[in-house]
Order: C-alpha cells, then structure tokens, then sequence
C-alpha cells in the first residue's frame, strides 16, 4: 500500500487540565492536506488553531489521536525524533517572529541551519542567499530591534525556509504587519506554494486565510466545523 | 550540532550578560586560587624537605646506635659489627661514627670543639656537593682537617677562604693507667709514717684491723683515680685546613665542628672513652680496657654507624633485620614515609578550604544558570522549533557552565600563583631576618594545574547540570508562549 503523501490526523485531540477542569483544545480532529496544497486553518481565538499547528508540527503531542506525515505517526516517535521532523522537514514562522534579540539577521537565519548538518561556510552562505532572495542583502548585520516589523517578518520566514523545508507553518504570520507588509507577505507564500511547498497558515483573518490558500478548514471550540475551497 | 557550534552559542550566551558572567567567574577564580595556594604550600612544603634530605643524602642513610636484644643483653657498635652491618644486602658502607672533645689552636685562638673522625669514602659518597671552601682531605691518615663553618671564629677565621691551608693544633689529655699506678705509689705513707699511724696495740682488735685496711684501700683507689684522671698525658696533632663546611647544610648529618681523617682520630676516640667513668668501670669489669693512644682495633665502642644505602631502595628490609640484631635505628626514607602521610592529611586539609570555597562558588554558577534559563525560555523555545533535541539545550548550557569553571580555573590557578609568590617574598624576607636557611615553600608541579583545571570546570559542570536539565526539559509550546 502506498503511504499517503502529505499531513494526516485521526481523531486527533488535544485536552488541558486547568486545576479540576478539563479544556479540550482539539476535539477529535481528522484531515489530510496532501503534499503541495495551501491550506489555511481558520477561526476565533482559542478555537484550537494553534495548538493543530503545533501538534502537526511535532512540537506539541496529542492527548489521543494521531498524525501523520508522509505515513510516518509522529505520536510514535521519540523525541529525538521529532527534533529531528522539524529540524529537516518543518519550518515555523510565528506570529511575534520569535527572533534572537541579540543575534543578527544572519545569525538568526543561520539557526535555522545549526541542526542539519552542514559546513560552517555553508551555513553563511545559504544564509545570505536566502535573506537576499528576500530581499534583505542591506540588513544582514542588523538585530532585529532595527528593523521594521515586515522585515522581521522576512527574516523569519528566511530561517523557516532556509533548510528548504517539505512543510511551512505560520502561525498568524501578519497578525503584527499593515497592509502593504501583510500582502507582500501573502504574496510571497504564495510563491513559494506555487514552487511546490505545502503551506499550513493559521489565521483569524478568513479573507487572507481565502486570498493565499486553495482551502480553508474552520475550526470551532476544538472541532472541525467547516472546510471550503476557495481557489 | 558540532562541539565548535555549541561552544560559540555557550560563549555568545555568556559574553551577552558580561557583568554577570564576571563575577560569577570571579567566584570560581577565588575559590580555584585558595585551593592552588593552599595546595602548593602543602606540596611545595613537601617537597622542599625532601630536597633538603636528597640534597645532603639522607634518604640514602640508616643510622644505626646500640641497642638491646630481647634477652635484655646489649648490643654494642664494635668493630666487627660494623663489618656485619657492612655486609647486610642493600648496604654499601657502614661508617661507624665516634665524637670526642678537643683543644684546638690556631691564630692564637683556642677552643674546645667537638670533632670526630671521618672517613674519606664517606666525604666522597654524595653527600658533601656544597663546600663553603675547599674540600675534602687527601687520605685516611693525612694530617688534614676539616670544619664547620659556625666553628671559624672560634678558631679565629673571619672568612671561611682564609681558613684554608692554615694549621690547627688539636690536643687532647689523655688517661693513663701508668700515671694512676705511680700516684698510689707516691701518694702511699713510707714505713716510718705508717708505723706512727698505726696503733700496734690495737691491731688485734678486728674493727680497728678493718678500719685499718679500708682506710688504706680508700686513700689508695682516691690515688688511682687522681692519677689516672689528673696525672695524664697529651696527645698532639698539628693538621691543616683543607675544607669548610656550611653548617647548615650538613645539620642533619650531625657532623661535629671538627672533622679528622679517621686514622688519625682513632687514637683520640680511643683515648675518649675512658673519660667517662661508666665506660671506665665497664672496660675494667669486661677486661676490655683500651690502651690509651693506640690504634683502631682498641676501641671498644662507637657512638653510632651510618649505613650508606643503595639509592632507591626501601629501607623496610634492612631496617627489620637491625632490630632483630636488636639494635636500634633510624631511616630518614622510613621518616620520610610517615612525613609524607602527615602532608597528604596537611595538604588535604588546606585543599577542603579550597574546595569549600569552590562549593560556594559552583552555587553561584547554579544561580546564574537558572536565571539565565528564565530569561532564554523562549530562545530555548524558538531553538526547539527549529529542531534542537533535548541534548542540544543541555549541552549548550552544561557548555556555559564549563566555560565559566574553565575561565574560573585558568584565570584562579594564575592568581593562587601570584598569591604563593607574594607569600613566598614576605616569608623569604621573615626568613632572612630570622637568619634562617630560605626553602621554597610553594610549588606548583603539572599535576596540580590539572587537578585544579579539571576541578574548576568538573565543579562547574555539575553545578550546570541541573539547570541544564531543567532547560532540556522546557515545552517549546510553553516556551513560545511566553511572549
């Protein structure tokens, strides 16, 4: 039988304990988003968005459930592992752009690339050519507290994209950008599903989520509530 | 991730909180400097008494005294023991050793000094590398003489160089069994005395008889004993100064201010022993009585051997069979042994004020990791995401904490150098002031840079170890969070 290329979950769920209470982030959850397609996960806050990315990322694990990426269940698997899915296969951008205050730019990018492994010079080099490609050549010795929000958007994404990852999720990838920022970002995540990379962005913003993404899966108080294609 | 990768984070990590990273290091650099400095007094110590006990030999010296076997009969140190000695396996010499006073002239200056013969053999066995002047003499029976330095003014030398080639008369008055036997009969009453004296009627009283006798015995030994102690003889030398030695230098030889060749000062040693009324009473009770004046083969006794031992032997060996010869003895090498075990106790001690010191200091490290951990939550979070595994936040942080303990270490071995120099220049001006031989007293040997290197950065990575668990274990989704 042929594994099936892309993401899978199966009545994945995801429960917090709050002292004596018991708070289902995700409720039986099952979807697949198939190698290549652009999928935007949509819905209020705390409607469970993140915590889905966060477990189709490996970062988080469910409290029943499964995920499956490319026929491999990561609930299976070690945590070294999972380091090692995200490492090689995920990049992550977020919200607040989660970048080192005190590292440059490139140093930044090249984090991204400390746990593959490649030669020091490598790393730099891939590392300018991917903020250059970004259109960050003047900024590389900067740290991110000099620059603008968009760019430090950019650099993020730079970090998330520089290990030429199989997956990219973004986590309210503009929820800190204007409009002229939040579109050349949009834009450019377009781009890069277009070149064949399976983009999962979560937002509360549904017409964003409809403009760059060829389906949107809503979610409501943990549970899938509707899914359409807007491409 | 690579070793180079994880210590340029560790080290970025560190030089970003500068002032922390300084006096946490500075803790471990004090700490690491009162172990060195202690440490090396106690070794440097060490080694400064067993230089001194190399450099004059000692550790290749037995010396051996009289003793008693477990019959309770004596032991003596004559002459055929000391032709045993020489035979026990691990011996190379036996020298037996005898001291007596002399009367010494010279520069018209005279002075009773202590001497006592000396082997040529034994001047040349290692021991004498030092001489204030000269050197040894030429033979056994040269007329040659060798002093001590702490005996020139007495002798009437300002300098230890002027003293060579000059002549001592040595004197010494010796007993005489002849000049004992002609005071009795000098000191004894003639007839006609006698005859006045003596109450010839009473001679048939048996208490009167008795008093008589005992009054004659009594005024004939007291002519004895003032004839043999008071009417005596000389014995006379005139040697010349070929050496001077450095007092100090030989103290634990307990070499006297006069050194004879031995043939010369077996006739005085012989003489010697018949100044001590014990010894006197003993010869004539044994029929051991020396001959006053004459040779080797005369003298009863010697105050002790000195067994001159192969170098790098254990003493424990021969030592057993001299007290089952029921003699008594004395290895510097077998001191050395319990000297040693009484440093490594001293030298322990001063190291635990170090180490507690350390203690302190790797609570310090403990602090400043874990708050290095509050502020990093969401680096180490963002790190995770990017694909760090649980032992790549652990190293990167167990790699801080080296750092410091290694930065600690190198900079703390330096200083506690630094200290044992400033301590060893207020001890060698103490020391001068007191006219007391300088000895080093700090050392700083190889082993103890490492020990104290791998101490400081071992100390360090297990105050880091449980911060660094603690950072492997963050939830990147909590960490991220955290904003």
């Amino acid at each position: 039988m042929i594994a099936f290329e892309g993401i899978r979950t199966k009545g994945l769920s995801k429960t917090y304990q709050r002292g004596k209470q018991e708070l289902h982030a995700l409720d039986h959850v099952s979807m697949e988003i198939g190698r290549g397609e652009s999928v935007g996960i949509i819905g209020s806050s705390g409607s469970g968005k993140s915590t889905l990315l966060n477990l189709l990322a490996g970062l988080d694990t469910p409290t029943a459930g499964s995920v499956e990426v490319d026929g491999r269940n990561l609930t299976q698997m070690s945590r070294q592992e999972l380091a090692r899915y995200r490492a090689l296969k995920v990049g992550m951008v977020f919200q607040s752009f989660n970048l080192v205050s005190h590292l440059t730019a490139l140093q930044n990018v090249e984090l991204g690339l400390l746990f593959i492994d490649l030669p020091r010079s490598e790393r730099r080099r891939t590392a300018t050519a991917m903020l250059e490609r970004l259109g960050l050549f003047d900024r590389l010795d900067h740290r991110p507290s000099d620059l603008s929000g968009g760019e430090q958007q950019r650099v993020a994404l730079a970090r998330a994209l520089v290990t030429k990852p199989e997956i990219l999720f973004a986590d309210e990838p503009t929820g800190n950008l204007d409009e002229q920022n939040t579109r050349d970002i949009g834009q450019f995540l377009s781009e890069l599903n277009e070149a064949g990379l399976t983009v999962v962005l979560v937002t509360h913003d549904t017409a964003f989520a409809k403009e760059i993404t060829g389906r949107t899966i809503r979610l409501h108080y943990g549970q899938i509530v509707g899914e359409e294609v807007s491409k | 991730m690579n070793a180079r990768d994880i210590l340029t984070l560790a080290a970025q990590n560190l030089w970003l909180k500068k002032l922390r990273t300084m006096l946490t290091t500075i803790g471990v650099i004090i700490a690491i400097a009162t172990f060195t400095a202690m440490v090396s007094f106690g070794v440097g110590m060490q080694a400064s008494i067993k230089s001194e006990f190399e450099k004059i030999g000692l550790m290749t010296k037995i010396q051996v005294y009289a003793g008693t076997t477990t019959d309770t009969s004596t032991v003596r140190l004559d002459r055929e023991m000391v032709e045993r000695l020489g035979l026990l396996p691990g011996v190379v010499t036996a020298f037996p050793f005898d001291s007596f006073f002399l009367n010494a002239s010279c520069n018209d200056s005279t002075a009773r000094l202590e001497a006592q013969g000396i082997s040529l053999a034994y001047l040349n066995n290692g021991s004498f590398k030092e001489w204030e002047a000269g050197g040894p003499f030429d033979s056994d029976s040269a007329q040659q003489v060798l002093i001590l330095d702490n005996a020139l003014e007495d002798l009437g030398f300002s300098e230890a160089d002027s003293a060579i080639g000059e002549q001592v008369v040595v004197a010494r008055k010796i007993s005489s069994l002849d000049s004992a036997f002609v005071r009795v009969v000098t000191d004894m009453p003639s007839p006609l005395q006698l005859y006045r004296s003596v109450k010839i009627d009473s001679l048939r009283s048996n208490d009167y008889l008795r008093k008589t006798v005992n009054n004659a015995f009594l005024q004939a030994a007291g002519s004895f004993a003032r004839g043999y102690f008071e009417d005596r003889g000389e014995l006379r030398d005139t040697l010349t100064i070929t050496g001077v030695l450095n007092h100090g230098d030989v103290r634990s030889l307990r070499l006297k201010s006069l050194m004879i060749p031995e043939a010369i000062a077996q006739r005085y040693a012989a003489s010697a022993q018949l100044d001590d009324p014990m010894t006197l009473y003993s010869s004539v009770r044994e029929g051991t009585l020396p001959i006053p004046g004459s040779g080797l083969e005369n003298v009863s006794e010697y105050n002790h051997v000195t067994l001159e031992m192969e170098p790098m032997l254990s003493h424990d060996a021969v030592m057993d069979s001299l007290k089952s010869m029921g003699l008594r003895a004395f290895s510097y090498e077998q001191e050395f042994k319990q000297m040693r075990i009484f440093f490594a106790i001293f030298t322990t001690g001063l190291g635990t004020i170090g180490f507690v010191a350390l203690l302190i200091a790797a609570l310090g490290i403990a602090n400043t990791m874990v708050m290095s951990i509050l502020e990093r939550q969401r680096e180490i979070g963002v790190l995770k995401a990017l694909g760090a595994d649980d032992r790549d936040i652990h190293l990167i942080f167990l790699a801080e904490s080296g750092t410091i303990g290694f930065l600690g270490a190198s900079f703390g071995i330096a200083f506690g150098w630094l200290i044992s120099r400033v301590a060893m220049g207020i001890a060698r001006a103490y020391l001068a002031r007191q006219q007391v031989p300088l000895m080093e007293l700090f050392a700083l040997p190889i082993w103890l840079i490492a020990v104290a290197l791998l101490f400081g950065i071992g100390v360090s990575l297990i105050a880091g170890l449980y911060p660094a668990n603690r950072a492997a274990r963050i939830d990147p989704v909590v960490a991220l969070r955290n904003e």
